[in-house]
């Protein structure tokens, strides 16, 4: 069983190079593709995330390692639909043209039909701020819009439907939009662009299809892989902006233990303002016309990230991103732990480099936040807010420092129970060695990995997060646990807190359980030593 | 008796002397740290080595060169390296002064050096200005102690400095007193910020905010005029037919913080920190309540060469060439012929491949000039290039 998996790795990375694999951007064919690609720009990129392959294989360079679950014909359905057998009604079919589907998808799907009729989409020319926008398209065209059907996105056939994507369906309209979110990868994961390539390229999505729990993958699926496209935001089939403007479209996905910036938004001052006055606010207004405290009374997600800079809003809310997901350790702390070695030599971008905050880029993002904060607040107070979350970082950053010193003293005397070679091995741990070689692993993780195939105790920033994800047999033991839920969950919390000025989730929900976690760890690594010690004395 | 006794005691505690002094002269300090830098060398070698011998994933073409770069390395010359600089104190009169920095010595490996400074190894003249401009210590000094007395090891202590102008004006200062081009002065390195690397262009919506009344004229007449000098560009028919190196040489004087090396820039249009200089050290004392310490950055004034940079004869000439290629070509044809840098392979929405039926191509580009048009327009831009304007 193993030796086939393992071939079907190699082969498939073989099959399609290496760097796409890696995030990096493969060289880009001569041949001039047919219309311009915005979420996967290249033709590896759409070969292993978008293009049709049925139920038969996964997404990314792994797709051949595993089979999605069925439900994955509706997350990623350009490449996984398989279209339901109507061949009994091919001569319906042949009745009616495509400006007719609503007519029957009335009584068949009314909830989408309508939620259509009432969109801009049905009227796209409503009023004369739609009328200008539409001329725009028209004129890019060479067409006039009546109305955009459904065949405008689904196709004119049934026999030939499409599901829509940003390439084939939004992006022929919206180009600005579609630029604009592809712009996105310019910047680097995380981002939203990439979030499906993010989701099915870790090591323990694998590993969980391989012991058959894809089902449990879901609660990745969801989000990952709508963020990547325009429906994330601007959801079916009204496709709204003024939905996406508010801050309730970010919240579905951004929430939870490890990025709770819904959480801490919402019971900020700007948060609680927004809810009890931002029913009234004209989120119909283009962002760059919002006047502060006379549109807007507080700022909402999208006003603060989506902010390009010199007074202008792009659908790209990481370029701003100093500190991103908080997770890679930032060059402006001086670690005493093996930290000081990250990334180890691993060359697998984005995990490749430290972080710099204050790198002359970093400065320049920060200088565009001040300038959009400038709008409300004193500068002075924007620059010491934000200067102290970068301090508040750096300090968290110490802490786990603090915990990776004991984890790595743990790990060097063996005081892990089982060890890792008596335990489950990291997932795919067996076979990562040979499927990405010393090149992309860095020499002294191939060794360990080949060496032990794979049972090595992974910790710390990003790979040790895989004991969130995948449980084996004796992996992972309490210790790990308690560590990578201090810094991937509890640092992060603080880190949201602080940035979206929620103080209370800056310290309960953040920084006092995470330092609560690194009394546990010391707690937990001095009973290991007892433990060990008292077994040395049984044996004499 | 006592006499010689005390003699032959006073005698061996000048040999010991002797001895202690032979033996610091024959084997320095930085001999030591040298020799230690080397071995570090070698071991990262014979680590990547280790790697490109590897059976399945090595390359043993460049295993063998790493193995006699390791050879080379086996007995190096442990020798004073220095980066001689310019000042008071000329070399070949045999006498540098003090102006000599001597890190190199102890801090040999190159590699290192620049994977720390990754940000400015391009672009950073090490050879002229050497480390201590930026990291401050005695680059004279051949010991650790001495040398690295009143040193800014890294990014965080140079940026601690801020608290002041004083330290960016003695780092342009000392750069202009290094620059090998005579009459420089401290406002031409305002480009430098406090750590080396290029400082940042924060864009003019930073200075807007308070540059209001007082300023308004020459807001006004800068915001109607040079800040949309961009908008004229993108219309521009060479501008939307040509390549991104043709478009290139717009942004170089239609933008704001171009940056030569990515073709990036950080704003459209000939705005504040176009002759200003970037604003990351203003803005960052105007907003941070340190008027006085702005101001005296603002004093510098303009570095010499900030209007000619754009402003020289015949800068619009390629213009000029271009659209006569345009007027000149078969309609819609590719101008791709070299020279000019035109070509339409990235302009939007126009077919890459010129068709094969000289009928067709009419109808497939989009954007075109009438025959009149062009020759209106290369009629003015070859009269404005003789002019040496900028329209």
């Amino acid at each position: 069983m193993r030796v086939p998996f393992t071939t079907a790795v190699v082969l498939s990375l073989l099959f399609w190079g290496m760097d796409p694999l890696l995030g990096q951007q493969a060289p880009a064919e001569k041949a001039p593709p047919a219309a311009k690609s915005y979420a996967y720009p290249t033709e590896d990129l759409k070969k292993m995330y978008e293009e049709h392959v049925g139920l038969e294989k996964g997404d990314g360079p792994f797709a051949d390692a595993y089979k999605p679950i069925p439900l994955h014909m509706y997350l990623n359905p350009s490449r996984h639909y398989i279209r339901p057998d109507i061949s009994m009604f091919a001569d319906l079919m042949k009745k009616f043209g495509p400006e007719q589907c609503v007519e029957c998808h009335t009584d068949v799907t009314p909830g989408i039909v309508n939620i259509w009729k009432a969109s801009t989409h049905a009227q796209p020319k409503k009023n004369e701020y739609f009328a200008s926008k539409t001329a725009e398209i028209e004129k890019r065209l060479g067409r006039e819009i009546k109305e955009v059907l459904c065949s405008d996105c689904h196709g004119k056939s049934h026999d030939v439907l499409q599901m829509p994507t940003v390439d084939n369906a939004c992006g022929q309209c919206h180009v600005q939009q579609a630029e604009e979110l592809a712009s996105e990868r310019e910047y680097g994961r995380p981002n939203h662009v990439q979030s499906w390539e993010a989701n099915v390229i870790v090591p323990w999505y694998i590993e969980n299809y391989r012991k058959g729990e894809g089902a449990s993958q879901i609660g990745c699926d969801v989000c990952h892989v709508e963020m990547a496209r325009c429906d994330g935001c601007h959801t079916r089939h009204a496709f709204k902006a003024a939905e996406a403007r508010h801050p309730e479209a970010c919240a579905s996905c951004h929430m939870g233990p490890d990025h709770p910036d819904w959480e801490s938004y919402e019971h900020s001052k700007m948060g609680i303002i927004y809810h009890l006055e931002g029913h009234d606010w004209p989120f119909d207004k283009p962002m760059g016309e919002v006047i502060p405290g006379k549109d807007y009374h507080s700022p909402t997600c999208q006003y603060c990230h989506m902010y390009k800079g010199g007074g202008k809003w792009w659908i790209n809310p990481v370029s701003k991103g100093i500190w991103r997901m908080g997770t890679v350790p930032p060059k402006e702390v001086e670690f005493t732990s093996s930290l000081k070695d990250y990334p180890y030599g691993i060359n697998l971008p984005p995990i490749n480099k430290k972080l710099e905050v204050r790198s002359p880029e970093s400065i320049q993002k920060r200088e565009t936040w001040l300038e959009l904060c400038g709008r409300c607040h004193s500068v002075r107070f924007a620059r010491l807010w934000l200067e102290n979350l970068d301090e508040y970082m750096f300090e968290a950053w110490k802490r786990q420092d603090e915990a990776q010193k004991i984890m790595d003293s743990v790990v060097a005397e063996g005081l892990l129970e089982p060890s890792p070679e008596e335990r489950a091995c990291y997932p795919m741990g067996d076979v990562l060695a040979d499927a990405l070689g010393p090149d992309k692993l860095g020499m002294g993780i191939y060794k360990a990995f080949k060496e032990k195939k794979g049972h090595v105790a992974v910790i710390g920033p990003i790979l040790g997060v895989s004991s969130l994800f995948f449980t084996g047999p004796g992996n992972p033991s309490a210790i790990e646990k308690h560590y990578a839920e201090m810094w991937f969950w509890y640092k992060l919390k603080g880190y949201k807190g602080t940035a979206h000025v929620q103080q209370d989730y800056s310290w309960w929900y953040g920084w006092a359980p995470m330092i609560g976690q690194l009394a546990l760890i010391q707690d937990e690594a001095n009973k290991l030593k007892r433990l060990r010690a008292l077994e040395g004395k049984a044996k004499k | 008796m006592r006499w010689k006794i005390a003699f032959l005691a006073l005698s061996l505690v000048l040999l010991g002397f002797l001895i202690v002094w032979g033996i610091k002269e024959t084997r320095p300090e930085w001999k030591h740290y040298q020799k230690a830098e080397y071995a570090q060398c070698i071991a990262n070698l014979e680590k990547e080595l280790e790697r490109w011998s590897d059976p399945t994933w090595g390359d043993p073409k460049v295993a063998q060169k790493l193995q006699e770069k390791v050879k080379g390395l086996q007995r190096p010359k442990l020798e004073v390296k220095q980066v001689l600089l310019k000042g008071t104190g000329l070399w070949k009169d045999g006498r540098n002064g003090k102006r000599v920095d001597r890190c190199t010595t102890c801090h040999v490996d190159e590699e290192k050096l620049s994977k720390l400074h990754l940000n400015i190894v391009d672009n950073f003249p090490f050879g002229l200005y050497g480390c201590t401009i930026c990291h401050g210590g005695q680059g004279e000094s051949l010991k650790l102690k001495k040398a690295h007395n009143g040193m800014y090891r890294d990014r965080k202590e140079m940026l601690a400095r801020l608290s002041t102008a004083d330290a960016l004006l003695q780092l342009w200062k000392g750069f202009a007193e290094l620059a090998p081009e005579e009459g420089m002065r401290a406002s031409d390195f305002k480009y430098y910020g406090v750590t080396g690397e290029k400082a940042v262009y924060v864009g003019s919506a930073a200075c807007l905010r308070c540059h209001k009344g007082l300023t308004t004229w020459h807001i006004d007449r800068w915001k109607n005029n040079k800040f949309v000098t961009m908008e004229k560009v993108k219309n521009a028919p060479d501008f939307i037919k040509g390549d991104e190196k043709y478009r290139r040489q717009c942004y170089k004087c239609h933008t704001t913080g171009y940056d030569e090396k990515t073709g990036k820039y950080n704003e459209e249009g000939v705005t504040c920190e176009a002759c200003h200089g970037p604003g990351q050290f203003y803005v960052y004392f105007m907003s941070s309540g340190k008027v006085a310490e702005a101001q005296r950055l603002s004093k510098l004034g303009f570095s010499y060469d900030v209007c000619g940079r754009c402003h020289m004869a015949r800068n619009h000439e390629v213009r000029a060439s271009a659209l006569a290629q345009l007027e000149s070509g078969p309609k819609g044809q590719a101008l791709n012929q070299s020279g000019s840098g035109l070509a339409n392979a990235e302009a939007p929405g126009i077919v890459k491949t010129p068709p094969s039926h000289p009928t067709e191509r009419n109808e497939e580009l989009p954007v075109d000039l009438t025959q009149e048009e062009t020759v209106a327009l290369a009629g003015t831009i070859n009269s404005v290039a003789r002019k040496g304007q900028v329209p």
